[in-house]
């Protein structure tokens, strides 16, 4: 084919977009409410999917470790730093920090955990003593919280990222030498991973649903376009003109289609999620702000919305194009 | 450039349209084919269209054996024969110069050939003040000359028109036919099917009489002269 005659096509495409522009509209109209159901439908599992991902980074589990005397961790009794100190007292201490050093270097060095914050016995009977308010007052004085009479173990804060590999981690930290026992609400991490599961099957489930009611609507309204113009494929078939000839410019009005309805869902989702973003978050009760708190922003699925936009609205109106005049080119 | 050797063609319900059909049209031939509604005039110009396949026979146009034509073939084919249709067929979308310069667009033709091509034949058919109208904004007569106009424009050797005076008023049939007569003298063969027979026995010439889908008459009649059924 000539450039001039693939120019022509292109043209032509162009053309009779605006010359059967009454069908153009129903096409638009069609694909665009498709694609912002589905948009919509993506971001409203996304944000669902995001929250439960909150919710699963603020699960932490306490690992309980051993007072440095019961046992002590790998190769804290060989530094040189220990052996040098010296009094006992001064030597006890050290070990026991570098027996919690150790312990520390061993959780983060687990791929699972994203977060280990060291709480000392201090620390944990201060917090308890807070929790147990006035009574807390009366039944624990200074030596309970750094004297002998404290019976709190050290511990580490651990968070984890990926709830699903709970059961996992636990046998890994349980393994590490001087760690006494792992504290996690197993019970809760199951419910978030069950939780989680469910939303993505629902998710993509919704979403795989709307594409395929939408694919048929689409294709429906393109083939009911190209019907009310079959004289004309008929009559392009008569002079001589190859399918090829034909098919160009429809793929090239479908190619139109899909962008023009994808450029103004896209606009249409961006407004209205920006809109509920800023005005119902900020008017709407404490609670509703609270839960807007974790919304995903648009900025971050802009780009893979706009993708997901163009290259489906793109793939639908070739397709809907193409498959549509199948049948009227046969002459 | 026409052989129609024993042909026939029944349709899905088993209708019989053309019951062992023979008849020739040699090269630079002008021929009416006639026929009441429903003869099989239509069912012909389908074969030598190879929109249909005849079950039976052989069908040889512009030397191509239209049995056994193979699909890429066909645009091929049709791009060498002009075809007029009673209801005009150009493409709504497209002004008269457009719907004229498509049949050498799907030839490839470049720009500039297009450029000189269509006007000459527009000014032949007395167009050339229409060429940026579209079909709906010109008269009856003006879009069968733009049909016309289009089957001339690939200077084709044998231009098929069905019922090319159907839908106009009889003055202008005759205008038509008169244009067909002169394509013809420049060297085109032509096949007109109609049922019009006041209008072919006014012109005269080789006239085909198709009944039920066989060949009734065939045979040379002077202007105003009768033709009869065999």
């Amino acid at each position: 084919m000539r450039a001039n005659s693939a120019k022509y096509l292109v043209k032509q495409g162009v053309v009779n977009l605006w010359a059967n522009r009454m069908m153009t509209l129903a096409s638009v109209g069609v694909l665009t409410a498709c694609l912002i159901i589905v948009g919509f439908a993506v971001l409203l599992t996304e944000n669902i999917n995001g929250m439960v991902n909150y919710v699963e980074s603020q699960n932490e589990m306490v690992v309980f470790i051993y007072d440095y005397d019961e046992v002590a961790a790998d190769g804290v009794e060989d530094s040189d730093v220990v052996s040098e100190a010296p009094d006992e007292s001064e030597k006890a201490d050290l070990l026991r920090q570098a027996q919690i050093l150790a312990i520390e270097n061993k959780l983060k060095s687990i791929s699972n955990i994203s977060k280990v914050t060291y709480r000392s016995r201090e620390d944990a009977m201060k917090s308890y003593k807070e929790q147990a308010g006035d009574l807390g007052e009366t039944l624990y004085d200074e030596d309970h919280i750094s004297g002998d009479k404290n019976i709190l173990p050290d511990s580490f804060v651990v968070k984890i990222s990926q709830l699903e590999l709970l059961d996992e981690t636990i046998a890994q930290i349980q393994k590490i030498t001087g760690v006494q026992s792992v504290s996690a609400a197993t019970d809760v991490a199951d419910t978030l991973t069950d939780i989680k599961g469910i939303v993505n099957i629902i998710g993509i489930g919704i979403i795989a649903a709307l594409v395929i009611v939408s694919l048929v609507i689409i294709f429906n309204t393109i083939r009911s376009t190209i019907f009310t113009r079959r004289k004309e494929l008929n009559i392009m078939k008569y002079v001589g003109a190859t399918n090829g000839f034909i098919r160009l410019p429809f793929i090239v009005e479908g190619v139109l289609l899909g962008l023009i309805s994808a450029f103004i869902a896209y606009l249409v989702i961006w407004g209205g999620y920006s809109y509920v973003m800023t005005n119902v978050a900020n008017t709407g009760s404490a609670w509703v702000k609270s839960a807007f708190e974790n919304i995903i922003p648009f900025s971050q699925v802009a780009l893979d919305l706009a993708l997901f936009f163009v290259i489906s609205s793109v793939v639908i109106g070739v397709l809907g194009s193409v498959l549509s005049i199948r049948n009227h080119i046969k002459v | 450039m026409i052989d129609l050797i024993d042909v026939s063609l029944k349709y899905d319900n088993q209708t019989t349209a053309i019951d062992d059909i023979n008849f020739k049209v040699d090269d630079g031939e002008f021929v009416f084919i006639v026929g009441s509604s429903g003869a099989g005039k239509s069912s012909i110009i389908k074969l030598l269209l190879r929109e249909r396949v005849a079950n039976s026979g052989t069908v040889l146009v512009n030397g191509y054996n239209l049995n056994r034509i193979k699909k890429r073939k066909i645009p091929e084919f049709r791009r060498k024969l002009g075809v007029v249709f009673q209801d005009f067929r150009l493409i709504p979308t497209l002004n008269v110069f457009d719907n004229v310069a498509f049949s050498l667009r799907v030839t490839d033709a470049s720009n500039r050939y297009i450029r000189s091509r269509v006007p000459y034949i527009l000014n032949l058919m007395g167009l050339s003040n229409k060429a940026k109208r579209f079909p709906h904004e010109i008269s009856g007569g003006e879009q069968q000359r733009v049909a016309l106009a289009r089957a001339l424009v690939n200077d084709p050797p044998l231009i098929i028109a069905d019922e090319p005076t159907g839908n106009i008023d009889p003055e202008l049939s005759y205008e038509i036919v008169e244009l067909l007569q002169g394509i013809n003298e420049c060297g085109t063969t032509i096949v007109m099917v109609t049922h019009e027979h006041e209008l072919v026995r006014d012109f005269g010439g080789r006239i085909v009489n198709i009944e039920h889908g066989r060949v009734v008459f065939d045979g040379i009649v002077p202007a105003g002269g009768h033709y009869e059924s065999k």
